[in-house]
């Protein structure tokens, strides 16, 4: 069953609240974003940073995997244990 | 030569493999080269391609008449070329087209890259090849050949009773009685020699990793490791420069027991004197004394260029 919220034009402005709450909590509590300051202020630069890093960042790490002829053939991104 | 450092599984993380895991590996190698040689000798009858070995005795001169010159003894040369070796020229490479079926390792930049044909050959093979043709005949050289004057030896197959070399000599004890003349020829032997070739013995080890098809790191089957290692293996026995096996009778190391010609000193040959009223004859030279080494053989085996 999908679980998107709509606000209806019938909703009653205590049901308008809980959907909302809903809403939030789907989100989550930003004080339980496990990313570094200042890109933990919202959602956006949250994901923001985490795409950073996976592709390019200056903190992710890489492993390639290389064909005996030295093409690359595979990239897996990751991140060491002092990030 | 380049000698790599095959990864390998440990739990479920990646691990270099140790001096001991890639020994396991050379020896299974040579377990399953042992279970399918592509360098095969045979015993024929004659006419082998491996060449001749000669055995030589002394035989009596013909017997002579009281004032005629003596007749010497002679030397009896009998060859034998039983030896036949076969290459099996179908032996092939194991194929990479996508360069990426030999098994990984890491490297100087910390990522996993797949050996070429030759990093795999200078790890794995060319180390095989050396065991494979030492003087040894262990299970380290299974399904190689030795030579034995015993056609029983253990760990080992007799390829067949016919014997490679027989060293004869003439039979003193025959010529030294018994009225004139003496047959001239009057062998006995003193050792037969028999082909062997070692017994292959299970070898077990880890398996390789490799990158698949769907570019992912994935570990060889016991059945497709299996199948690397032995098609690697006997094509270069059969076809790759610097690792043919080969036997011969001059060149490489020793294998099995010398097989020696022996024969009876000429210088210690005698004349017999008949009485003419009782022989037909009345002197001739027959072979005496004791036996000393003519010439000494090897089977030998060869890496060869």
């Amino acid at each position: 069953m999908a679980r998107k919220i709509y606000v209806d034009l019938s909703d009653h402005i205590d049901a308008w609240r809980e959907k909302t709450n809903i809403m939030s909590g789907n989100v989550g509590d930003l004080d339980n974003l496990n990313v570094p300051s200042p890109h933990d202020s919202d959602v956006v630069a949250a994901i923001n940073w985490v795409r950073d890093n996976a592709d390019g960042g200056t903190r992710n790490v890489s492993l390639q995997l290389i064909n005996s002829s030295g093409t690359v053939v595979k990239t897996i991104y990751g991140f060491d244990s002092s990030t | 030569m380049t000698v790599r450092r095959p990864l390998k599984l440990n739990g479920t993380d990646l691990k270099e493999m140790s001096d001991s895991d890639i020994s396991n590996i050379q020896s299974r190698m040579i377990s399953l080269y042992g279970q399918n040689p592509s360098v095969t000798l045979s015993v024929v009858s004659s006419g082998g391609n491996l060449g001749e070995l000669r055995d030589r005795r002394l035989a009596a001169g013909s017997a002579v008449n009281e004032g005629e010159a003596i007749d010497p003894v002679y030397v009896k040369t009998v060859i034998y070329s039983r030896i036949s070796q076969s290459v099996d020229s179908s032996a092939a490479a194991y194929p990479d087209t996508d360069n990426i079926a030999y098994p990984v390792y890491l490297d100087g930049s910390n990522n996993i890259k797949s050996m070429t044909d030759s990093d795999f050959y200078d790890t794995f093979v060319e180390p095989a090849i050396t065991s494979l043709t030492s003087s040894s005949t262990g299970t380290d050289q299974a399904g190689t050949y030795f030579v034995s004057s015993s056609s029983s030896v253990s760990n080992a197959s007799l390829v067949s009773l016919i014997p490679v070399f027989t060293d004869t000599t003439a039979d003193a004890e025959a010529f030294a009685s018994g009225p004139l003349p003496e047959d001239s020829d009057q062998p006995i032997t003193i050792n037969n020699y028999y082909l062997h070739q070692i017994n292959s013995s299970s070898a077990s080890s880890v398996n390789a990793l490799s990158i698949d098809s769907d570019y992912n790191i994935r570990e060889y089957n016991d059945s497709d490791f299996d199948n690397i290692l032995q098609r690697s293996v006997r094509y270069a026995a059969s076809n790759l420069a610097y690792n043919k096996i080969r036997y011969s009778y001059f060149t490489g190391n020793q294998r099995g027991t010398a097989m020696l010609d022996t024969i009876l000193d000429s210088d210690n040959s005698i004349i017999r004197e008949g009485d003419a009223g009782e022989y037909d004859y009345a002197r001739q030279e027959v072979p005496a004394g004791e036996s000393t080494v003519y010439e000494t053989y090897y089977l030998r085996i060869n890496k060869e260029v």
